[in-house]
């Protein structure tokens, strides 16, 4: 197992090179829009795992209302293109800051509530949400849902074929990595996981733990919101019925289940995760029940997630130093 | 090294998004008779596909309906294979587990759709669903029956829609005015859920009520499968002095409904109930509390009582007895409307497929809605509007039994 | 009318209540919120009907069977699942996800093997109601108030007052230390999960004899708002569990009642944020005292 982490933290550039190029060809390869489908999908909970990663990995915020900006982003796109006709680009831009206004609301009073009562609140605010989606008949037609949305509209080119939505999944995905890379990797990021890791410790040396900690919010929120415009985009019909408490705890499992605080980690989990239930259809009824037990196994065997306690980073940097050594010998 | 980095992913996604555009896709999707090419007029006749999907719940919330689904359509498929099948080979059935959540359906569709060897598809469970697969199965040209979905929107959502339920607007006008010839113009609570049935139906009702010259006297909603306790909005209503109470819910919930009305005092109103009521599983929640009760609306019960009581006609009979014999034997759910729409679904996709063959999904979807087959779910035909008109049934409850009342 | 839809709301609320109990002991002892404990409460009640209606006759005996396979599944889900997350020092959110995979699975067997259909229970609790002028109170709703505080009781002399509770709270003050005192921290840890199961399963069987039905998904939203209960009256401390529960289930009924019962849970949960940002750790939670 080491083996293999030095391996990849050695040739990160590569590797991550190499999965782009994969991935760039990979709707060339595999046509079936069963397929593509599927990794669309994947593509757009990679991005929403992402944004819950930010806030649950790596500030520590046990925030377990996320599909409440999912479904903000993927109302705010449904309603501004079919009611006004915005073309994709900014129905994206309108949802990602619509969500980020929430997380900003949301981010603001819990800032003070420690573990569990963030949760609650948050729980709080994911069903709030769905039950304002689902009374409000005049901004969203309550459990009609909205219908007809538009296909993905960018420049006049309309995307419609699954191939060319996967490309645009895609071009989120490397967005929200080249976000959530820039941030924890910058000293922001590692402010905000010494907030994570002890918040009074963070705030006596004079980290701005509660600026830090809205920013998160918000750009979290942001992330879901994106994807969730992307999610209206692609379905063509949203209700509320997508978006509740337990789509969002659906969502932290995905997120944790790759590795807590870990990019790629979220990548991979996400993908099995997805396509796991996929390979499974022949459990028929079981499935779901098996989906439970791969979570309580993986708990058992690797409780950090898939690629939890790995950091890469440091693994490049251990063996770095090391080469440094026997080069001087 | 920060500005190459970042020019290094502008480069990249720029690169993605040209890709994407220039690549407007040819995906494999089901090649024959695509709905965007030109399609002959006439079918030719011929039989090239024999696989008749299904996508149902078959776990979460809704697995109940998704079972009585595959079990009709399996008996159809088996029933229709011993009448000789089409051109003499099997059908197949192929069912697949949507549970009843949106994303879930549309993965399936996209599989279902890749199968080249399918000529018709009945699903889902539910509006979302439904509505969210639906556009999938167009782009796919296959036909799509849906058993049980009402939402004003979905036969719009293309020619390959085949609804085997009728939009509310169709069908709670004309209840409203048989309630209104019974009751004259008086007050009329209604208690719904808040899905699209609900919503529609509470218009469709009101609308011909008031116009009528009867009163609304109150409208409470709730949220299905979130609560059990229906007393706040009972107290409700009960101060405003209904005549009826008008309930639109699941079996369980309007059981429910029902039960905590008597509790309240509430043994004056005349309770009406529609649409998902009639079932047994209904009578065994609420028991003689629903008795005086009156139900309206498309669907037929098929409880021992009532067949042995009245004739639907020996293809129903049969079918009932079979489908009961077969599934309901040890704790299994008896045969109920859900399982008789999609046994008609089933039927008529493969008889139309019969009929024009399997090449064109276009003229396949047009013999589909001629509905020229004998239905055990009851008369079923499409008017000039192109909307779906169901034969209306009236039944009532006595002594904790359903009762056939037909029209006089 | 409004005394009904108090006495309406105190009902409910009580059922709450039994099930944030269980929540908040296992906060206390753990520090980890039990998401499975929703579906144990699902559990109890379908144990004790497919007993009754299936094996064995009395009622009385399947309620006590059930109790015990309740508790046999709880000391599972503590032994099986998180002992071993405990002994390998994993952040909090492992645990939380471990208990959600088993509420996944407990939640889905009940489907297959019992079946997703609303079933019927009996009310062993009917006799009788009486009528104060717009007002009836049935002979259910005074019973299952009064288990609800008779068990709030218990629960709390247990805790407070035993040697077995002293060491359920030096459990949850440190584990270390407890263990150092010559504690079996395991063996308190699934004891209280037993209890917190037991309690589910009770209020499981009471819910569904109230209503007079069952079905498999009334344990996820129960569930939540049981666990805002649970977090109003101060997490860790078990009267206010109590409180908290009939407080969720007041608001929830007056505010279906007179503001809109479409919005019936969002006027909870808004009372409940708005409670919680005033008073940070619960209404009668202690002010945590964060050392660095």
């Amino acid at each position: 197992m080491n083996k293999i982490f030095e391996f990849c933290a050695w040739h990160s550039g590569k590797l991550t090179v190499g999965a782009l190029a994969l991935a760039i060809v990979f709707p060339f390869v595999f046509t079936s829009s069963y397929v593509l489908r599927i990794a669309i999908t994947v593509l757009m909970y990679i991005v929403l795992s992402l944004s819950l990663n930010l806030l649950v990995g790596f500030l520590g915020q046990m925030s377990m209302g996320h599909a409440a900006f999912w479904g903000i982003g993927a109302y705010t796109a449904a309603i501004l293109s079919t009611r006004l006709n915005l073309s994709s680009l900014g129905t994206f831009l309108a949802a990602m800051v619509v969500a980020g206004l929430f997380g900003l609301l949301l981010g603001l009073p819990v800032l003070k509530l420690k573990g569990y009562y963030l949760t609650v609140v948050t729980l709080g605010f994911c069903e709030i949400v769905r039950l304002v989606e689902l009374n409000w008949m005049d901004l969203t037609r309550g459990s009609l849902g909205i219908a007809a949305i538009p296909p993905l509209n960018f420049f006049g080119q309309i995307f419609k074929s699954s191939r060319s939505v996967y490309f645009v999944a895609l071009v989120l995905v490397v967005l929200a990595v080249y976000v959530v890379h820039s941030i924890i990797n910058s000293r922001v990021g590692l402010a905000v996981m010494s907030i994570r890791d002890d918040d009074v410790a963070a705030a006596s040396i004079g980290i701005p733990v509660f600026r830090y900690k809205v920013m998160v919010f918000i750009v979290a929120g942001m992330l879901a919101g994106l994807a969730g415009a992307f999610y209206a985009h692609y379905i063509s019909f949203i209700d509320p019925s997508g978006f509740t408490t337990s789509a969002s705890l659906d969502l932290v499992i995905l997120a944790i289940f790759g590795g807590q605080g870990s990019i790629p980690g979220a990548i991979l989990g996400t993908t099995l995760l997805t396509v796991l239930p996929e390979t499974m259809r022949s459990l028929m009824e079981y499935r779901q029940m098996i989906y439970g037990v791969i979570i309580v196994v993986m708990m058992l065997v690797k409780p950090d997630g898939l690629l939890g306690r790995v950091n890469f980073k440091y693994i490049r940097q251990r063996l770095q130093m090391k080469a440094e050594k026997e080069a001087k010998a | 090294m920060r500005k190459q980095k970042h020019r290094v992913v502008a480069m990249i996604l720029a690169m993605i998004l040209l890709a994407g555009c220039g690549v407007s896709g040819d995906e494999t999707t089901a090649p024959a008779g695509s709905t965007g090419e030109a399609a002959s007029a006439e079918g030719t006749g011929e039989i090239t596909k024999y696989t008749l999907a299904a996508s149902v719940p078959l776990t979460g919330n809704m697995m109940q309906y998704g079972t009585s689904y595959k079990n009709a359509i399996e008996m159809a498929v088996a029933d229709f294979n011993a009448a000789g099948g089409l051109n003499g080979q099997d059908v197949k059935f192929e069912v697949y587990d949507d549970k009843g959540d949106q994303k879930e359906g549309i993965n399936v569709a996209n599989m279902i759709i890749s199968n080249e060897d399918v000529f018709a598809v009945i699903g889902s469970y539910g509006s979302s669903v439904s509505m969210a697969a639906a556009p999938v199965y167009q782009e796919g040209a296959v036909p799509m029956l849906s058993p049980n979905t009402s939402h004003p929107d979905y036969p719009g959502m293309g020619s390959m829609m085949v609804p085997l339920a009728c939009k509310s607007e169709v069908i709670f006008g004309s209840i409203a005015e048989m309630l209104y010839e019974q009751f004259g113009a008086c007050n009329m609570a209604v208690i719904y859920q808040n899905t699209d049935v609900g919503i529609t139906t509470l218009e469709a009702v009101q609308e011909r009520f008031e116009s009528l010259g009867g009163t609304i006297c109150a409208a409470e909603t709730f949220v299905p499968n979130q609560t059990k306790d229906f007393t706040p909005l009972l107290s409700k209503i009960k101060g405003t002095n209904p005549d009826i109470l008008f309930i639109v819910a699941e079996y369980s919930d309007g059981a429910s409904i029902v039960l905590q009305s008597k509790q309240l005092g509430m043994e004056d109103v005349q309770l009406v109930g529609v649409g998902n009521v009639f079932k047994q599983e209904f009578l065994d929640l609420a028991g003689t509390n629903a008795d005086g009760m009156l139900l309206m609306g498309i669907a037929r019960i098929y409880t021992d009582e009532v067949m042995a009581n009245n004739d639907f006609g020996e293809y129903t009979a049969d079918i009932v007895e079979r489908y009961n014999a077969t599934y309901a034997a040890d704790g299994g759910v008896e045969f109920d409307n859900f399982a008789a729409l999609a046994y008609d679904g089933a039927m008529l996709a493969m008889h139309a497929a019969a009929e024009v063959g399997t090449d064109n999904p276009e003229v396949l979807a047009e013999e589909i809605r001629k509905m020229d087959i004998p239905l055990c779910a009851g008369d079923a035909w499409f008017d000039a509007n192109g909307d779906l008109q169901r034969e209306v049934f009236t039944f009532t409850v006595e002594n904790g039994e359903f009762v056939y009342l037909p029209e006089e | 009318m409004f005394l009904q839809q108090l006495i309406n709301g105190i009902t409910i609320g009580s059922t709450y209540a039994l099930v944030a109990i269980g929540y908040s002991m296992v906060f206390g002892v753990l520090e980890l919120i039990n998401f499975a404990n929703g579906s144990v409460y699902m559990l109890g009640g379908y144990l004790t009907l497919m007993l009754y209606t299936g094996l064995v006759g009395s009622f009385g005996l399947s309620f006590g069977l059930g109790l015990l396979l309740t508790a046999l599944v709880g000391y599972t889900i503590d032994r099986f699942g998180l002992r071993r997350l405990r002994e390998k020092k994993v952040p909090k959110i492992a645990g939380l996800i471990t208990t959600l995979g088993f509420s996944q699975i407990i939640e889905n067997a009940v489907r297959i093997f019992f079946g997703s259909e609303t079933k019927p229970y009996p009310n062993m609790l009917d006799f009788g109601q009486v009528t104060f002028g717009n007002v009836t109170i049935t002979s259910s709703q005074v019973i299952i108030l009064m288990i609800s505080i008779l068990l709030m009781l218990l629960t709390s002399v247990t805790v407070y007052r035993t040697k077995m509770g002293k060491a359920m709270l030096a459990v949850s003050q440190s584990q270390e230390a407890s263990q150092l005192m010559g504690i079996n921290v395991n063996g308190i840890i699934s004891l209280t999960f037993m209890i917190s199961s037991i309690l589910a399963a009770i209020a499981g069987t009471l819910v569904g004899m109230y209503y007079q039905n069952i079905d498999a998904s009334m344990g996820a939203s129960v569930g939540m708002k049981a666990l805002a209960s649970a977090v109003l009256g101060g997490v860790g401390v078990l009267p206010g569990a109590m409180v908290g529960g009939v407080l969720m289930g007041i608001f929830e009924t007056l505010g279906a009642s007179y503001i809109s019962s479409g919005y019936r849970d969002a006027i909870s949960f808004a009372i409940l944020i708005i409670v919680i940002l005033f008073k940070p750790s619960g209404l009668f939670g202690r002010k945590q005292i964060n050392k660095v």
